[in-house]
């Protein structure tokens, strides 16, 4: 009987592909995996508005960055026909274009340009061409306790400072948690205390390592490696992803921390959170003397190169990434307009308090560097990032080293 | 109508590759033709994402990696690993087999029970579960003070020692068990007799223990270490979940995985994966060979039970007088 | 039934009954008990660290002075070790209900509310479905194809037997993640990605090494004689198999058919790597499959509630199984 069922269950295992039971084609979107149902309601309602023309199916990856590029580049590269529509996270763009696995959209993208803000657009922007249209975008803060520190840092050397006076007051408590895992946020981290010293990894067209440029990277890992001698910093920060310390912080445990907007909401509503409404944010600081920077994460949609309705999946990304799309997931989901003129929209600042704190932080955003290979680049990154804070490496050894295995990285000469 | 006809006219020798066939041909298709596969490719310059690119150069790809220190240090977290966990899994087996076969009573079948969850866990759980008692945040106090005692800051992942410890002891606590229950059968299979003789003797327990029951488990013992040994040698899941290679605690399988899977250099993660294979055939010659641990079938003489035989008898005359 | 034997296992409850009265000690009986107090009021608690060491010390020395030292430490050796064995479960179920643990052992709620959120997410439930399918699908095939050879390679002359036997082993050593790759364009290419047909091959594969190991073994320990009496009666070597060799055998085979369901039940790799939606994906890839609100948040109180529901049907199997699984385990070659 168990038999049976298998071979029936294989019979029908052929999975979305063009023409679904009713005879319109089928959009197959790779995209997160959502529990909550907001994804399928925006489906719905897009098929409706667009006279039910096409359907759109998910196809859903995750649960992280890391897994659902991989369960991704698995299908493209079988050339996955069921894969029209793709949930681009902002650095696959230079791989996956280059691989050819997703459209040139630059005679679609071009006329509608200026209507998004200039970083989200920029990543999906390869090579001068579009290949994506930004549908999300999100910038990391400063979340600090402002029943312990009465105003936002304007340095991190400031921070510091804040930081150990509440210390001070609060023994047992931390005084910044941040992301120091060997993982992608490890990289985003780095990348932006690096930029906030004035150090760059790759030079304007993505060719060159400059990284060692300049004292900056130095200045920024020496004072990352500062913060766990003077125990502002726990050495378990080093073991850190975006949750542990969003529940470090809501425990009541850190005085400051950076992360993303998504934790603004949950420390607010967490039955277990400690700091409901003790808590502010702030645009990320710099480096004294230096501009502030922060690493833009985000989403753009594209479509997959195999796809048999580009036009239909066309009128889909349109339709999905619309300005009230954009307005919804903005007070769902934590995930900020791509287009300009949202930022002005009273309705919208009102009902994301930090919306002003976000725009702010867009202005000094940067994009992680475009490469086809920035996935060997991003290992490099951030397996010495997390050698730095473990004390593993000398900021002097550590520069050297991210120069040279960054350079055969890009090259596609990754080192073993 | 005998649907068995056909077979029912078999002469034994027949029947024999009639019957063994179906299950090579799987294996052939599932795992030969896999395995093939990545040994061909292990001699190639490949990457998915730039299919032209596509050459055969020999062994570049292995003298790449043995010429590469990152290749190196995995081999030597493996090995770390590897020796202290299937040491400590023995031990602590071997422990808990003594306990259990001094028979329990009416706490038998709760021993046995609470033994054998560990082992039928899904190990992806148990490599979630063994990171949240390991991370203060997850975790209640007196955890925190004991592994305190160990790290710095009671951060048992924060570095490579404990790193290592922490993935060890999650690995002991999966398979611990199963050493034990096949330490247990070997146990139960030891003649009573040597002991009595022993006892007669006034042999001390130590006495007893190191002269009869060691000896007499040798067999067991030395399966239940091969086995666990080639897991070990393959261990992925654990270090992926509980430090994702943070301070060089990356496997072997895991480097392989990072080139076969995340960047899609099917060149290299092939030949990583060849690399594996041979450390784990090495190993399991080791365990055979140099051992003489084998499972029943692949043996080609009967001479283990002769040589256990053996072994054994020369005691139960020295202790019989 | 286990609620009785933990009642009876626990040394401190059973054994002062073993004792003359005369050896009753008062100082012993007031270790312990101060001891035990002392040690549940700072679990529950969260009492500085440092006072383990006190309290343990206390229960440690009053047990041996109540009830002698072999049976204090035999009884403590097996309390520890039915502790260090459950522990990790418990804790699962402890943040399953508060995941936020904050140093504390017992939950802030005992809230069911992540369960039956994970009961009402539709992927999950028919994850659990499929995972019975493949699960017992390959747990069949591979017993019935792993029978003939294990029958075959344990009785019958079959020529180059060692070699088969050294193969089917190599096949147990490669590593998982070179052979997923080539599967899955296999698989693409003849229609059998995200199916559980093309789950149920390669798990049964990879069972067939074991389940032929271990039922060769059991073949092999039937005496001689049947076969040939069977023959005396006119069988031929099939019958002989089917009508008499079978039956024996059938303990040895429903072991390895309960180890090759939780092998299978708990296989990880191929389960993400081969399957993409409902359609087939396990419970193991269902797990880590687990997503918050957004991308970012790592829901560890539905992840926890679903690893405790997904264990409770092999602890049940096992708590029905657990001789036959001891006999299987130790079947292989060990009884020497």
């Amino acid at each position: 009987m168990l038999l049976a069922s298998t071979f029936i269950a294989a019979g029908c295992g052929g999975s979305a592909d063009d023409a679904s039971a009713n005879g319109v084609p089928v959009i197959g979107f790779m995209t997160w995996r959502d529990q909550t149902g907001f994804d399928e309601k925006q489906f719905r309602k897009c098929e409706k508005s667009d006279g039910n023309k096409y359907r759109i199916e998910a196809i859903p990856m995750g649960p992280s960055v890391d897994a659902a590029r991989e369960q991704l580049t698995r299908r493209l590269a079988a050339g996955d026909e069921t894969i029209d529509m793709i949930n681009l996270d902002v650095i696959w763009t230079a791989e996956f274009s280059d691989a050819n696995w997703i459209m040139d959209l630059t005679k679609r993208v071009e006329p509608i340009k200026d209507q998004y803000i200039p970083a989200p657009l920029e990543s999906a922007h390869y090579k001068g061409k579009y290949w994506a249209v930004p549908a999300g975008t999100n910038a990391p803060v400063l979340y600090y306790r402002s029943d312990l520190v009465d105003h936002a840092p304007a340095t991190w050397e400031e921070m510091v400072k804040l930081a150990k006076a509440a210390q001070a007051k609060q023994p047992g408590m931390a005084g910044f948690v941040f992301q120091g895992a060997a993982y992608e946020g490890g990289t985003v981290d780095a990348l932006e205390f690096m930029a906030g010293a004035g150090a760059n990894i790759l030079n304007e067209d993505g060719t060159k390592v400059v990284v060692g440029e300049g004292d900056g990277a130095v200045r920024a890992f020496t004072w990352l490696q500062k913060l766990f001698e003077d125990k502002v910093t726990p050495k378990v920060v080093t073991t850190y992803m975006e949750e542990d310390a969003r529940l470090a912080f809501q425990k009541g445990d850190a005085v400051f921390m950076r992360n993303w907007p998504y934790a603004w909401a949950l420390m607010n509503q967490d039955e277990a959170s400690k700091v409901k409404g003790k808590f502010d944010i702030a645009p990320l600081p710099g480096f004294e003397g230096e501009t502030p920077a922060s690493t833009l994460g985000g989403k753009n949609y594209g479509i997959a190169a195999s796809t048999d309705e580009p036009e239909l999946a066309w009128k889909a990304i349109m339709c999905l990434a619309s300005e009230s799309v954009q307005k919804e997931q903005a007070v769902a989901k934590g995930e900020m307009p791509t287009l300009k003129h949202l930022y002005d929209d009273p309705q919208l600042a009102k009902d994301v308090p930090f919306l002003d704190v976000l725009a702010k932080g867009l202005v000094t955003g940067k994009n992680r560097p475009a490469s086809p290979y920035y996935n060997d680049l991003t290992i490099v990154i951030y397996q010495i990032y997390n050698d730095v804070l473990n004390g593993r490496m000398s900021p002097e050894e550590a520069v050297k080293e991210l120069e040279r295995k960054a350079q055969s990285a890009i090259e596609g000469k990754a080192e073993i | 109508m005998n649907p068995f006809a056909y077979l029912n006219k078999l002469d034994e020798r027949r029947l024999g590759l009639v019957m063994v066939v179906p299950a090579l041909v799987l294996m052939a298709i599932v795992a030969a033709y896999p395995v093939l596969k990545a040994i061909w490719l292990s001699l190639h310059r490949y990457n998915v994402k730039v299919p032209d690119d596509y050459a055969f150069i020999g062994l570049e790809n292995y003298t790449r990696i043995l010429s590469s220190e990152t290749w190196w240090t995995a081999v030597m977290t493996t090995l770390s690993f590897g020796v202290l966990s299937v040491g400590f899994e023995f031990a602590l087996g071997l422990v808990m087999a003594l306990v259990m076969n001094k028979g329990l009573g009416s706490a038998t079948g709760l021993v046995r029970v609470a033994v054998l969850v560990p082992w039928a866990t899904i190990t992806i759980v148990t490599a979630l579960a063994w990171k949240w008692i390991f991370t203060p945040t997850f975790t209640f106090d007196l955890v925190n003070r004991i592994t305190g005692l160990f790290a710095e800051e009671s951060c048992m992942l924060c570095g490579h020692w404990t790193s290592i410890f922490a993935m060890v002891f999650a690995d002991m606590w999966k398979t611990a068990p199963f050493i034990a229950l096949l330490l247990l059968a070997g146990l139960q299979s030891i003649d009573q007799e040597m002991y009595e003789a022993a006892d007669v003797d006034g042999a001390s327990t130590m006495t007893k223990f190191l002269k009869i029951t060691l000896p007499s488990l040798r067999p067991a013992i030395l399966v239940a270490l091969l086995f666990r040994s080639l897991d070990a040698m393959r261990m992925f899941d654990l270090a992926y979940v509980m430090t994702q290679g943070a301070n060089d605690t990356a496997t072997v399988s895991m480097v392989a995985y990072d080139f076969l899977i995340k960047r899609l250099d099917m060149g290299v993660g092939s030949a990583m994966s060849v690399l594996v294979f041979l450390m784990v055939l090495i190993v399991a010659f080791i365990f055979v060979k140099v051992l003489g641990a084998a499972p029943e079938g692949t043996d080609p003489k009967p001479s283990r039970r002769e040589r256990k035989l053996a072994a054994s008898q020369p005691l139960t005359v020295e202790m019989a007088h | 039934m286990s609620a009785t034997t933990a009642g009876s296992y626990q040394m401190p409850s059973a054994a002062p009954a073993l004792l003359p009265e005369e050896q009753a000690d008062p100082i012993g009986k007031g270790l312990l008990i101060g001891g035990g107090i002392l040690g549940v009021a700072s679990i529950l608690f969260g009492f500085p660290g440092i006072l383990a060491l006190v309290w343990m010390t206390m229960i440690l020395v009053g047990s041996i002075r109540t009830f002698g030292r072999s049976a204090a430490i035999t009884g403590w050796g097996i309390s520890a070790l039915v502790l260090y064995c459950l522990f990790p479960f418990l804790w699962l179920v402890r943040l399953s209900m508060d995941p936020a643990a904050n140093g504390k052992v017992l939950p802030s709620t005992f809230s069911l509310a992540n369960y039956g959120a994970v009961l009402d997410n539709d992927e999950f439930v028919r994850a659990f479905f499929n995972s019975i399918i493949v699960a017992g699908s390959a747990t069949a095939i591979a017993m019935l194809i792993g029978g003939a050879a294990a029958y075959a390679l344990g009785r019958l002359p079959v020529p180059g037997k060692q070699y088969i036997m050294f193969a089917v082993l190599a096949v147990a050593m490669f590593p998982g993640i070179s052979i997923v790759g080539p599967i899955f364009e296999l698989w693409r290419t003849i229609g059998l990605f995200d199916t559980k047909t093309g789950l149920v091959l390669p798990n049964v594969t990879f069972a067939l090494p074991m389940s032929i190991w271990i039922m060769s073994s059991f073949f092999r320990e039937l005496p001689r004689d049947l076969e040939h009496a069977a023959y005396m009666d006119g069988a031929t070597p099939f019958q002989a198999f089917r009508k008499v060799m079978l039956p024996l055998a059938a303990p040895g085979v429903f072991t390895s058919a309960i180890l090759v369901f939780i092998n299978t039940w708990n296989e990880f790799l191929m389960a993400v790597s081969l399957s993409a939606t409902s359609n087939s994906i396990t419970i193991p890839a269902a797990i880590s499959f687990f997503q918050g609100e957004n991308t970012l948040e790592i829901p560890v109180g539905p992840i926890s509630a679903a690893s405790v529901m997904v264990m409770l049907p092999l602890v049940a199997m096992v708590l029905v199984f657990q001789r036959r699984i001891v006999a299987g385990l130790t079947a292989g070659g060990v009884k020497g």
